[in-house]
């Protein structure tokens, strides 16, 4: 009887870590470069900076795509939809992911 | 979890949150200059222009904000058109068309399928109309 007290209070405990581990981390951080260096970063309509390169939080949890915007004010405006699947191979890859403007012309 | 079970349930639970009805999501719009400024636009929704106008679905017109919209989705994707406004006295002029908006503006307008899954937060970035465009 006490060793099946045991094994419920076990399976208890373990159901919401193995529910939570189910559901994962969406949540990927990879480098994002752009150029020009001085060109501003948006992901996901949210102004994440202005430079070279930084490290960026690509949070899927909410969405199936994330949206990357670029501008820089003597450029045309470059926006690029990723994927978490094309965030992973880019990881593997050892690659960033880079978003390049075109010179307006 | 994959991403592509990952994106099944995600459409599944907006889905379902949409109780046998036509699934809706609500975003949050936005558009500015290539200098980062803010810009005053109009939110067209499968290009119902007129529409779009007499529900005042603006941003940036009386201030810097953002227009939150439900959208619904009866197919899996949804054509969004940020047109520029021109404004006069404090009030928009109403384009009837993109070429219309682009014309009175200066600016560029821009089209964008917009699908359930997508970020919540929509942002344009619209370049200044060519000279000879």
């Amino acid at each position: 009887m006490a060793s099946k007290n045991l094994v419920r209070a076990r399976f208890a405990l373990l159901a919401p870590v193995l529910c939570l581990a189910g559901c994962g981390s969406s949540t990927l951080m990879h480098t994002l470069a752009v150029n020009p260096p001085d060109a501003s970063v948006y992901v996901n309509g949210v102004r994440v900076g202005q430079g070279s390169s930084r490290p960026v939080e690509f949070d899927f949890s909410d969405c199936s795509r994330i949206c990357i915007q670029a501008t820089h004010p003597d450029y045309k405006p470059e926006m690029e939809w990723v994927t978490e699947k094309e965030i992973r191979h880019m990881m593997s890859q050892g690659k960033d992911k880079t978003i390049v403007l075109q010179t307006r012309q | 979890m994959n991403s592509a079970l990952r994106t099944l349930s995600l459409s599944s639970l907006l889905a379902l949150g949409a109780c046998g009805s036509i699934p809706t999501r609500t975003f949050e719009f936005d558009a500015i200059s290539v200098d980062e400024q803010p810009r005053p636009c109009l939110i067209v929704v499968n290009d119902k222009w007129a529409e779009a106008f007499a529900n005042k679905q603006f941003v940036n017109v009386a201030d810097d904000d953002t227009l939150k919209l439900p959208i619904a989705f009866p197919t899996s994707e949804v054509t969004i058109t940020v047109a520029p406004l021109k404004m006069q006295n404090g009030q928009p002029n109403e384009p009837k068309s993109r070429k219309d908006a682009r014309d009175s503006s200066g600016f560029m307008d821009e089209v964008r399928a917009l699908q359930i899954t997508d970020p919540k937060r929509v942002l344009f970035i619209l370049p200044k109309k060519p000279v000879n465009g």
